[in-house]
């Protein structure tokens, strides 16, 4: 079984208490998290409950009232995209936050149908579905292409002392072209004490590890399932 | 009459607009807010974006550097085993954003790879980003000026 990655994205999600309307270009450029930009052509929304804002390289920012989002398809914005979120969250360091995601996700394309129905066959086989419901033997075989795989999340234990989890998931998708899964692993911690600065010595401390270990993941769930 | 009813939107529905979903991961398949605004993009994937493909990274100081070359001090993060290296390179070589962050102690990442996508066939990159870091707050000075102090008290005593 052949594949490819066709897409890839990192992104670090944060939950707590923002402040969208503080997020402008303005203000990322006057406190040097980055450098000066045209901004003005760039579709931005910055809302009293609402930011969204594409930065330079690739990056896109959403800040909610609950929710901060940093995310980039540039593999060589990945480590840099850790420095944007410390630099911010040191100015507004009062923020609450109470928990964080350091995600890793890549689209997949499978060479052949066959490729990718055999793929969701393996990691949760069907024949307990089959049972499940009688009806589905007396459906012709070619309704019964419909039966498979489409959304699989596990629960991984994490390797450190911090509270949360990692939880890698794969989805078929479909709007994405033929025979594609998403790949998403999602690298949860709680902050225990709710303070921007803890979320700050944790990814400082975690994002350089998060990646690799989600690439290890995703390869070597790959790798077993293209023998 | 009933004077909690003032509210002509329920709050319910007014925090559809104001709030992301509550999971720390992006998804594909849900929208953050309900109903979307036209202008606010829906996370979708971009199969024909342009993918960078990392053969071999580095992170790296800068030494020392004139008006027209910077060394750097190049630690393999690709393969951690090797030995640390020094390299000059052209001050052309880096990105016009990053000139005025060039001083000795500035850090950077050196990145060589392959860039491919939909409409574009495979390329070779080497691409260097420095890192714009947060300024030091007033507790990491203080601690940073204690340990200062611990070292020379370390040092002269006898």
């Amino acid at each position: 079984m052949s594949w490819k990655i066709i897409a890839e994205e990192a992104s670090i999600v944060l939950l707590g208490n923002f402040n969208p309307k503080i997020f402008h270009p303005e203000w990322f450029i006057r406190k040097q998290i980055l450098a000066g930009w045209d901004y003005t052509k760039d579709d931005i929304i910055c809302l009293q409950d609402m930011a969204q804002i594409k930065l330079p390289d690739e990056c896109i920012l959403h800040v909610f009232l609950n929710k901060f989002s940093l995310q980039t398809i540039l593999a060589t914005n990945y480590l840099s995209l850790k420095d944007i979120v410390v630099h911010i969250f040191t100015f507004l360091n009062e923020t609450p936050v109470l928990e964080m995601g350091m995600n890793l996700k890549y689209i997949i394309k499978l060479s052949d149908e066959e490729s990718w129905r055999n793929f969701g066959k393996e990691l949760a086989p069907q024949i307990y579905w089959r049972q499940s419901a009688k009806y589905l033997n007396d459906l012709e075989e070619k309704k019964m292409d419909q039966l498979g795989l489409w959304q699989l999340c596990m629960n991984l234990p994490r390797p450190d002392d911090f509270e949360g989890w990692i939880k890698p998931q794969i989805t078929a998708l479909s709007h994405s072209g033929d025979y594609t899964l998403e790949f998403n692993i999602n690298n949860h911690v709680i902050i225990s004490d709710s303070t921007a600065s803890t979320m700050i010595e944790i990814l400082n401390s975690s994002w350089d590890k998060s990646l690799p270990l989600a690439q290890e993941i995703f390869n070597n769930i790959m790798e077993s399932q293209t023998k | 009459m009933n004077t909690t009813s003032i509210n002509l939107i329920p709050e319910e529905a007014l925090n559809a607009y104001r709030y992301g979903i509550e999971k720390t991961n992006l998804s594909y398949e849900a929208p953050e807010v309900r109903p979307r605004s036209a202008k606010f993009q829906k996370i979708k994937v971009d199969t024909n974006a342009q993918r960078e493909e990392i053969i071999q990274q580095w992170s790296g100081v800068v030494i020392n550097h004139t008006s027209n070359e910077i060394t750097v001090r190049l630690e393999d993060l690709t393969n951690p085993r090797n030995p640390d290296e020094l390299i000059t390179f052209s001050k052309n070589e880096i990105d016009e954003q990053y000139h005025d962050l060039i001083m000795v102690g500035a850090q950077l990442f050196w990145y060589i790879g392959y860039t491919q996508s939909y409409k574009q066939s495979k390329r070779r990159f080497c691409r260097i980003v420095f890192r714009r870091l947060a300024p030091w707050s007033a507790s990491e000075i203080k601690e940073a000026e204690k340990l200062t102090k611990d070292y020379v008290n370390f040092f002269h005593s006898d």
